[in-house]
């Protein structure tokens, strides 16, 4: 009440003293526009002042040639001058200055000042998370935060992402970080199904050790999105639209010269070989631009034909796809409450020509302060997104890339009525048009999730808070995938080598549901004794999983178009599974302040988990990290006035991670062998057939445990002008769960069991630097490195390798011994001990090494950012570069593209004979030495089962095992925001954007790498085999488009 | 305390409820069965490629098991792995679970002894397959690393297992059900032939290494063997998936064309005029063009497997016949066994079985018989020969046994193919699995049987 008085009293002296003076009145906003209500202006030089309404605006006196000092909590203080004649001045304060007492919810969502954190993290705010405008949250982390490697593992009108932070270290288990909504631990498939403006800030915790309060899952670090809970204020209201073009940005390199045929037709009096009008394979005669019939004649008498020269129209096969994003969004406040509401439609077409996709998120958040002890908070968000895509993508790619590069498939667009087009009468006798292939071949795939926490904090007594938290996130999936049938018609099916084969209609029906209950109670203690500051939290945390999948299956549908199970022939299949899962959690965390410089933080969490037998379902970890802030705790560094701020700090941590099971099933039931009972061949009538399962699971299987430390430091130059952060780390994972195999002559086939051992340690340097700063200029250049050493320690003796990933001739990504993890092993050329391909004297032909060896490291060593944001005025710019350098990848369309002739590789010598390059044959005279070839050539340069297309260059896998490395430009967005004098005329519209964004909009890939993008994986997204592409991933794509976005 | 029954909740929790952790014993059993039926039938190249070893078809494109590469698709891991881990451990699983499954003592026993039968069935295959291997240590999940037994000690042991589990059959008690038995349809007295016929087989095959034993096994099995076609023990697919023949869905199903006959079975139809031609492949323009072992034999004028009988997905499989039990008989006359009747009379019965059993007349098999070059008195060469020979051609798509016949007896002829990999093959290969896991055990049993090659005979091969 006094204090109040005293305010009034103030504003009293000011209303009377102000009749000299001028009236100034303007509105104080935080960088990104939204008003900041509550900030004080004070005259400089006197307690004058007044503080903002809940729009950010504030009227008081002064004189001319006065400072006013502007400053809010969370924001640095900023000063302006009255100028004589300006009574209106807008007030940008820049958020966070002191950096380091702003506060970060780390794990458990405990809000802690960043000087206290003794482990690495990194803070991305919505305006970073979304320069680009990925419809992907994931996307739109691609390349911003050191240590963290994201890759769009396929393309596709949602990709996948995979998300590794610090290498990998399980072998076989999940390496994905854990990821955490509004506190409540979430599937990762949360993330892409995430509405990106929703999200206010994303903490990236690098380390185990800075996630081992969330126990089990932490091994990988974790990602901590939080979403936006409103401001206190008059209600803001955005909406915006976005538009975004999608085009194919990369094809294979193929060769241009050569078509349809090969010496299988003959060759001319020159040696080559002849054109063929059906063949596949383009080992045919050189383009010489001439018409000539393409396929065999139809029934009618007809023939298609195509001009013999190169054409890109399977390049031009690919749509642009466009994306439309609308947003709105709803945010407001008062004294008690705060909400926030929004809504996003996202609309997408890919490059596969037909696919789609939809997503509509809505999202309903808010915080509400009852009486002076209780406090709540509430998310929720409600996705739903929509596919309707064909299945045969891979194939049609395939296809294409196997075809005569003369042909221009465009043509073939309409084949329900063009007869060329159609199946019947289309020219391949081996291979479907592709637009057929995708209309023919669909799938229809639906999921709607809903992730919703409420928590209830009871502050009884002060420095005592009571926090209770219950989250569910739950996601029902249904899809139908169809294939419709297709009648050839005698003729079409028995002409000229044809393997045209009828199709027959089939359907499969699906659905599930996946569950996640959390329950987390806790009580926070924060209590001041002389220098110290403790804070201790204790809790206990209830984990359950839940999911089941039914689906049915017909083949041979009677009614062809009818896409009903109960349409088929013989007895549908069906297939049902169920799931659930429990964790109880117990933990603790204590953190120490002295003299608000040093901060010892230590955690404790024990675990018991359903999965495991109960000798070893429970296992503690601990982590413990300190912090020591320099630059306050030394006089000399605190005075410096070069450097602001300098922390060091280090932490140790122990976390395990049971890995069993997948993501589906949570690894439940595994332990007990089971018998199956869709026996292969059963049901035989009505007689059920049941088979003893594969694999055994030791008993005293137990969890993989990761053990590391991390040190670091902190370093802000110059007021911040340079900030910087550097950490070191380096962790071992032991007991990994793997599944070995055993001789089946014990019945079984693998042997699920803990062995083998890995390590991952790493720098990771994000450093900025603040050139220019002034009233109209913020330029800030900076970026991000990554050194990565991720290897596989050892496995066990008999097991030196694990097959993680591979094709079905054996070759892929392994995690050996000693080696990097992954690897990729394949076979070689047999070579002399210098390494020189050894080639036969006679043929001048190399043969395949008899075992696979090690051709590459999957893993980058070194990956790099660069980033820059300038603003001026009122426009904005940002661009972001990234780098991944010293890694391979298998390209598994190498081959295929060689053995249909089209692979750039197979024309490099002009279909001729020639040397094999760096290649030796025996001596003669002194067998078992080798000496230098130089005129032995290679007996079949050409044709279709020439050097090229055979076996010894197409399963010689390091042909195809190129560097990796690349530079994207990753992201570019350029905005401009329109003058509050020129908006202040409609009244009602605060804030109008204009920007345009691109993403990937460049990539260049190094010279060998013929083929597609590399960060692509041929196996699954949440295979740890990684460092495969294949033609299951559609060319890779650029993005751009141009957004509009208001204010009210 | 509150911990405590936190821990008993997460174990009731664990408990899959969903997926049987036990299962009706009959399932497992008619698994094995039908698994076992698979595995034999079957002309999948990674899988089972005796019809091209014994050259009663050859590949049409690609010829590397024509030309006896076994190892680029690991051709033995694919075999061994079916046997020991779809098939036996099946039948074992179901011997477990019979005791506490049936209640009837008497029907327990007969559906032990059956089981039993039907594992020493696959033992067999497994043994004369390789040779030596595991055996007393194998299918224990506590013993990873299974030593090699001793083929012949493996075999003799099938043998008395044999004679325990036929005498444990009691007809007059049930076996399996109508349903669950796959062969028989529940008929014990049928699986009292079949196990009598089975030990025939087995004793006559070492008849060239021990003529004691197999004199007085044959013997003793000799009056209780099948007598007609209708006690074939045969696994009868059906037109309908998932219920059809292997045969079908490699011909057929799979949409892709890569058999053919080669020239040694065709040639041989084709001189001696076989009224089974038309039934075992379909002719072009009316001729019986076979393939060149090895060679591609893409050309226009080759024979295929014939559509109508062939590559019918109801297309049975049989594990043992009648014509096979009588070919039997007729050797043993020959060797001198007392097994009744002479051995014309036993190779008449088992050529007319044959030609019977793929839809010849009776009229047409008499004629056939009738022709000098397959009447037994008048027919080429020894009784190894003749008997070889016409075996051999009743056991078309058996391609298992007429490899093992082909071993034994040595007849007929078989082609050296265009691009042969190995000398041909009168064993397999370990799988390099074993090599891998179960190393210790491999090396030993590699030395023992004299090297692990595909040209080492198996000890009861003595020609």
């Amino acid at each position: 009440m006094q204090k109040f008085l005293t305010f009034f009293i103030l504003l009293m002296l000011t209303g009377v003293f102000a009749i000299a003076q001028n009236r100034v009145s303007g509105v104080v906003t935080d960088n990104t526009g939204a008003p900041i209500p509550s900030a004080s202006i004070v005259i400089a030089g006197t307690q004058t002042g007044t503080t903002t309404d809940p729009d950010g605006n504030f009227t008081l006196s002064a004189k001319n040639g006065a400072t006013l000092t502007i400053s809010a909590l969370g924001f640095q203080p900023q000063t302006i001058r009255v100028v004589e004649g300006r009574t209106n001045y807008s007030v940008q304060l820049e958020s966070a200055v002191k950096t380091m007492d702003e506060l970060i919810v780390t794990a458990g969502g405990i809000k802690t000042k960043r000087k206290e954190i003794g482990t690495a993290t990194t803070v991305i705010r919505n305006e970073v998370l979304t320069a680009g405008k990925a419809v992907n949250t994931a996307a739109g982390l691609q390349g911003k935060v050191a240590g963290l490697q994201i890759n769009a593992t396929n393309g596709g009108v949602n990709s996948n992402f995979r998300i590794i932070l610090r290498g990998q270290r399980s072998l076989t288990g999940n390496n994905q970080a854990l990821l955490v909504l509004d506190n409540v631990i979430v599937p990762n498939a949360i993330l892409g199904n995430l509405n990106p403006d929703d999200i206010q800030d994303i903490v990236v915790l690098n380390g185990a050790g800075a996630a081992a309060l969330y126990g089990s899952q932490a091994s990988n670090g974790a990602l901590i999105v939080t979403t936006k809970k409103g401001k206190r204020g008059a209600p803001v209201i955005g909406l915006s639209h976005t538009i975004t073009m999608e085009e194919v940005a990369f094809f294979p390199k193929i060769q241009k010269r050569f078509g349809s045929g090969g010496t299988a037709y003959g060759t001319d009096l020159n040696g080559n070989p002849f054109f063929n009008y059906i063949e596949n394979q383009s080992y045919g005669a050189p383009f010489d631009g001439v018409k000539r019939p393409l396929g065999a004649p139809l029934e009618d008498g007809s023939q298609d034909s195509a001009l013999y020269q190169y054409n890109d129209g399977h390049f031009k096969f690919w749509d642009k796809g466009i994306t439309n994003q609308t947003d709105f969004s709803v945010s407001s406040g008062d004294e008690n409450s705060t909400f926030y509401l929004s809504g996003q439609y996202a609309d997408v077409t890919g490059t596969t020509p037909g696919d789609k996709f939809n997503r509509t998120s809505l999202r309903a958040n808010g915080t509400r302060k009852i009486g002076q002890k209780v406090n709540i908070t509430y998310s929720t968000g409600y996705t739903q997104n929509r596919y309707d895509i064909t299945t045969q993508t891979g194939s049609m790619y395939g296809n294409m890339l196997n075809m005569p590069s003369n042909v221009d498939i465009t043509k073939y667009k309409n084949w329900r009525t063009d007869k060329f087009a159609n199946p019947i009468g289309y020219y391949n006798p081996w291979y479907l048009n592709p637009y057929f292939s995708a209309d023919n071949w669909r799938q229809k795939n639906r999921n709607d999730y809903l992730v919703a926490s409420v928590e209830l904090r009871f502050t009884p007594i002060d420095g005592l808070d009571l926090v209770g938290r219950q989250g569910i996130t739950t996601r029902n999936n249904s899809y139908k995938n169809t294939v419709g049938a297709f009648t050839y018609t005698e003729y079409s099916k028995h002409t000229d080598a044809s393997s045209k084969a009828d199709i027959s209609a089939s359907v499969s029906d699906g659905s599930s549901y996946n569950t996640q209950l959390l329950s987390d109670l806790f009580a926070q203690l924060n209590k001041k004794v002389n220098d110290f500051n403790i804070n201790l939290i204790a809790g206990g945390q209830w984990t359950q999983n839940e999911a089941k999948n039914v689906s049915v299956s017909g083949n041979g549908l009677v009614v062809p178009d009818l896409f009903n199970v109960s349409n088929g022939v013989g007895t549908p299949g069906a297939n049902e599974s169920n799931y659930k899962s429990r964790q109880v959690g117990a933990y603790g965390d204590l953190r120490i302040g002295y003299k608000n410089y040093l901060f010892l933080h230590g955690t404790g969490r024990n675990d018991w988990v359903s999965i495991l037998s109960p000798d070893n379902r429970s296992f503690f970890y601990p982590s413990v990290d300190l912090s020591f802030v320099a630059s306050d705790a030394i006089p000399a560094l605190s005075k410096s006035s070069t450097i602001s701020y300098l922390k060091l700090r280090g932490g140790w941590s122990k976390v395990g991670n049971v890995n069993l099971g997948n993501s589906s099933d949570f690894g439940a039931y595994y332990l007990l062998p089971t018998f199956s009972s869709n026996a292969n061949g059963f049901p035989y009538g009505s007689l059920p057939g049941y088979t003893v399962d594969n694999t055994l699971v030791s008993l005293d299987l137990g969890p993989e445990i990761t053990k590391g430390y991390e040190v670091g430091f902190d370093l802000n130059l110059f007021k911040d002008r340079f900030t910087s952060n550097v950490t070191w780390y380096s962790t071992k994972t032991d007991n990994q769960t793997v599944n070995t195999s055993i001789s089946s002559s014990t019945g079984f086939t693998s042997l699920r069991t803990n062995v083998g051992q890995t390590s991952s340690r790493g720098l990771e340097v994000t450093a900025h630097v603040t050139p220019l700063r002034s009233a109209d200029w913020n330029v800030s250049v900076g970026g991000n490195y990554t050194y990565l050493d991720n290897k596989v320690n050892f496995i066990t003796a008999d097991l030196p390798r694990l097959a993680l990933a591979t094709y079905g001739s054996g070759v892929g990504s392994f995690a050996s011994a000693g080696e990097v993890f992954p690897v990729i092993m394949g076979f070689d050329y047999q070579r002399d001990p210098q390494g020189h391909v050894i080639v036969d004297a006679l043929t001048g032909l190399p043969t395949k090494s008899d075992t696979i060896s090690i051709l590459g490291n999957a893993t980058p060593k070194h990956r790099l950012s660069l980033d820059a944001f300038v603003t001026y005025k009122n426009f904005s710019f940002s661009i972001l570069f990234e780098y991944r350098g010293d890694y391979q990848v298998y390209n598994n369309m190498g081959p295929e593209m060689d053995w249909s002739g089209t692979g750039y590789r197979t024309a490099v010598y002009n279909r001729q004979r020639f040397v094999f390059p760096n290649s030796v044959i025996e001596d003669p005279a002194n067998s078992g030495k080798y000496i230098t070839n130089t005129d032995v050539t290679i007996k079949n340069g050409n044709g279709n089962n020439g050097f090229w297309s055979d076996g010894i260059n197409r399963d010689v896998t390091s042909n195809y095992v190129t560097s990796g490395d690349f530079w994207k430009l990753r992201e570019v967005s350029l905005a401009y925001d329109l003058p509050s004098t020129f908006l202040n005329k409609s009244k009602f519209i605060k804030g109008l954007r204009l920007s345009l964004q691109g993403r990937n909009l460049f990539m260049w890939m190094a010279k060998d790498n013929y083929y597609t993008d590399p960060e692509y994986s041929d196996a699954s997204n949440d295979n740890n085999g990684v460092g495969l592409t294949g033609l299951n991933q559609p060319p890779p794509s650029r993005f751009y488009g141009a957004t509009i976005s208001f204010k009210f | 305390m509150v911990l405590a029954s936190c821990n008993k909740d997460l174990s009731n929790l664990n408990i899959d409820t969903k997926h049987a952790s036990t299962a009706p014993s009959y399932t497992l059993f008619s698994n094995g069965v039908r698994n076992l039926a698979d595995y034999m039938a079957t002309p999948n190249v990674n899988t089972n490629v005796f019809q091209l070893i014994t050259q009663q078809w050859t590949e049409v494109t690609y010829t590397d098991e024509s030309n006896y590469d076994l190892g680029t698709r690991a051709i033995p891991d694919r075999w061994w792995r079916g046997m020991y881990k779809l098939v036996l451990v099946n039948f074992k699983a179901a011997k477990d679970l019979i005791p506490t499954d049936v209640t009837d003592p008497a029907q327990q026993k007969n559906e032990l002894a059956i089981t039993d039968i039907m594992q020493i069935y696959t033992w067999s295959v497994l043994v004369n397959t390789f040779g030596d291997i595991p055996y007393t240590e194998a299918l224990d999940p506590d013993n990873l690393f299974p030593k090699y037994d001793d083929a012949k000690t493996v075999y003799y042991d099938l043998l008395s297992r044999l004679d325990t589990s036929i005498a444990a059959l009691d007809p007059a008690a049930p076996g399996f059900g109508a349903d669950a038995d796959l062969v028989y349809g529940g008929d014990v007295d049928e699986w009292i032939k079949f196990g009598n016929s089975l030990k025939l087989r087995l004793g006559m095959i070492i008849a060239d290494f021990d003529a004691t034993k197999s004199q007085s096994v044959v013997e003793s099995a000799a009056p209780h063997v099948f007598t007609s076609n209708a006690d074939n023990a045969t696994f009868a697919y059906t037109t309908t998936t998932p219920n059809v023949n292997p045969v079908w869905g490699e011909l057929v199903q799979s949409g892709r064309d890569d058999y053919a006959p080669a020239t040694t079975l065709i040639n041989l139809l084709n001189t001696l005029n076989d009224p089974r031609r038309p039934f075992y492949f379909d002719a072009v323009d009316g001729k019986y063009v076979g393939g060149q072992p090895g060679a591609g034999s893409a050309g226009k004028e080759i024979a295929r497997p014939s559509a109508a009988v062939i590559a019918q997905p109801d297309l049975p499989y049989i594990f043992l016949s009648y014509s096979e039990v009588e070919f039997a008989l007729a050797e043993a006359v020959e060797r001198g066994y007392n097994v009744g009747g002479t051995a014309a009379e036993h190779y008449n019965n088992a050529v007319t079985a044959s030609l019977k059993f793929w839809g010849v007349s009776a009229a047409n098999a008499a004629a056939y018989l009738a022709q000098p070059s397959v009447a037994y008195a008048t027919a080429a060469g020894t009784y190894k020969q003749k008997i070889g020979t016409q075996k051999y051609l009743a056991l078309y798509m058996d391609g298992f046994d007429a490899w093992t016949e082909q071993r034994r007896l040595d007849f007929p002829k078989l082609a050296v193919p265009v691009d042969a990999q190995s000398g041909y093959p009168v064993r397999y290969p370990y799988p390099v699995n074993e090599q891998n896991l179960n190393s210790a055990s491999w090396s030993a049993a590699a030395s023992a049987i004299g090297g692990d090659k595909v040209e080492t005979k198996l000890f009861w091969d003595k020609f």
